[in-house]
């Protein structure tokens, strides 16, 4: 890990007189911070790890591009960052189109799981199922357990009520116990 | 009997990956450069350089971020330590000048300055200006306007396609790297800079996003740039730059796609090559690397990834034979340049038409090509 810079009396994030803004100086701590959890909720929602990290670049170079347009009431760095991934792997999966040499694009997650060889078996079996479940389960669970997010940073994230998604959760991991008994 | 705690386990567990180590190097170096850019390249920007892209010292813009400096060092000499390998051999093999002029209460000290084949230099300080904090806080960058001509009299527009560079801020002082680059070479004899304003920008606004009157809503809170307007003229004698101009007409073919290297410049600061992309009855209108894996140089003192990349040939109506042209830069310079020299394009994408690069072509083989240098 090269970028490695951090100040510890730096609140994460967000800086200066005006703890809404995030500035510039900011961007490499929010990268140290987030980088790994905004990966694996895009490993989690893309075919390959390629695409994974491609998606992880396009969510921070979009994330600085626009960091004016940041507000720490819409839910924090974090979350803010998940819902740049987030719309960065829909923007993604509709210019999917086949290409010479891109294996896997299109692939769901039941089909990643089967490909990534670092999971182990019983990994690959939650996350088939996870593949399976409803649009707003599968989200909820991804943004709770890849992402980091609690329910009403994921509530921000897909414009729903904190209450709302906690069901969504409870529901979606008692779809997943109810397949694995 | 599974509980909903072992799901949660199973889950978190399933989801517990990392990035490969040279994907995740490959992000940290994407993500770098994005940061790079967005954190010193307004204030180029604003200077009308609408197709630049910086080559900025990744590690030097990381660090001066997190202001992890000696205190010992002079500012200057501190963002030069922390800059790209091909920065600090400029400044260790630059002329000493040491020129100071003085306008308007401000003083600009050209401390050194530098050519080789492939850029031109200068390290320069600025006192006097009065700092000013930016909207959001921080210190704000330093913004100037100046004109450099080389000995024939042309203006850096005229042979430069790439301008670069990093900055130091702190109260009362600022340093500054700047660079021109390109696929011309500089030429020795008497230069001259001349500064016609300088000062900080407050608002990390572009010229004309918040004039007076505008409706842009991030304009709102922008603090106006306050330049102050004079002259600060240096001239400097520079030597033959060092380095060598390889023309080559190398060629690789895969399938209906020839990749031409057209010229190699090998420089103590940077490798560079001028590369070409062509496509058998079609029109390529733009390609690049189609991952994160980089344009390598290797040669008989190293290898050297270019990191950077101009597209020369923005229009195709000036295509040449060879097609569409990209100018690929290392960061880091070689003294050795006799011998054999290999240039790997890795994985490339191609648009043709009206195409982008986002939905083009994929080639997935390298293309390799061997020139020789005497």
């Amino acid at each position: 890990m090269r970028v490695s810079i951090l100040d510890a009396d730096h609140e994460l994030g967000v800086v200066g007189s005006d703890p809404e803004r995030l500035v510039p100086s900011s961007f490499a701590p929010m990268y140290e911070e987030h980088r790994l959890s905004v990966y694996r909720y895009l490993r989690a929602k893309t075919a390959s790890d390629d695409e994974a990290l491609d998606l992880t670049a396009v969510t921070f170079e979009r994330a600085f591009a626009n960091h004016r347009r940041f507000r720490r009431r819409d839910g924090g760095v974090h979350a803010w960052l998940l819902r740049i991934a987030r719309n960065a792997a829909i923007d993604a999966s509709r210019r999917r189109r086949p290409t010479v040499g891109l294996a896997g694009a299109g692939a769901d997650l039941g089909r990643q799981a089967v490909e990534a060889d670092r999971m182990a078996q019983q990994s690959t079996e939650v996350l088939d199922l996870v593949s399976r479940l409803p649009g707003d389960q599968r989200d909820a669970l991804l943004l709770r357990y890849a992402g980091g997010l609690t329910s009403r940073e994921i509530g921000i994230v897909l414009g729903k009520r904190e209450s709302a998604v906690q069901k969504q959760i409870e529901r979606g991991l008692a779809a997943l116990r109810e397949a694995i008994r | 009997m599974i509980t909903h705690h072992d799901i949660e386990d199973r889950l978190r567990q399933a989801l517990e990956v990392s990035p490969t180590e040279a994907g995740g190097r490959a992000l940290d170096d994407r993500v770098a450069r994005a940061m790079a850019q967005r954190t010193t390249a307004l204030d180029w920007r604003a200077r009308g350089s609408g197709s630049l892209l910086r080559p900025l010292a990744l590690a030097a813009a990381l660090a001066l971020m997190a202001g992890t400096v000696a205190a010992t060092l002079t500012l200057l000499e501190r963002i030069t330590g922390e800059s790209t390998p091909g920065v600090q051999a400029a400044w260790d093999a630059a002329e000493v000048l040491a020129l100071r002029q003085s306008d308007a209460g401000v003083t600009i000290a050209l401390e050194r300055a530098y050519a080789d084949v492939n850029q031109v230099a200068v390290f320069f300080t600025v006192e006097g200006l009065e700092t000013v904090a930016s909207d959001a806080g921080d210190l704000a960058p330093l913004e100037w306007t100046a004109e450099i001509l080389d000995p024939a009299g042309r203006t850096a527009e005229e042979w430069a396609v790439f301008r670069g560079g990093t900055e130091g801020n702190e109260p009362g002082l600022s340093a500054n790297i700047h660079t021109w680059e390109g696929p011309v070479t500089p030429m020795a004899g008497t230069w001259t800079l001349t500064f016609t304003s300088i000062g900080y920008n407050g608002g990390f606004f572009t010229p004309g996003q918040c004039d007076e009157g505008s409706t842009d809503p991030a304009c709102a809170s922008a603090t106006p740039s306050a330049m102050t307007e004079g002259t600060w003229q240096f001239t400097f004698d520079l030597p033959e730059p060092a380095g060598i101009v390889v023309p080559t007409d190398q060629s690789a073919t895969e399938g209906d796609v020839t990749l031409t290297v057209s010229e190699l410049r090998i420089s103590p600061t940077k490798i560079a090559a001028s590369i070409a992309l062509r496509v058998d009855g079609e029109t390529v209108t733009a390609w690049a690397t189609a991952t994160e894996a980089l344009v390598s140089f290797e040669g008989p003192a190293g290898t050297y990834p270019a990191n950077t990349s101009y597209h020369v040939t923005q229009d195709p109506a000036d295509q040449g034979p060879a097609g569409d042209a990209n100018l690929f830069m290392s960061t880091e310079g070689s003294d050795e340049a006799t011998g054999s020299w290999t240039i790997t394009v890795p994985e490339l994408r191609y648009a043709t038409g009206e195409g982008t690069l986002e939905t083009g072509t994929i080639v997935s083989e390298p293309f390799v090509v061997t020139v020789d240098v005497p």
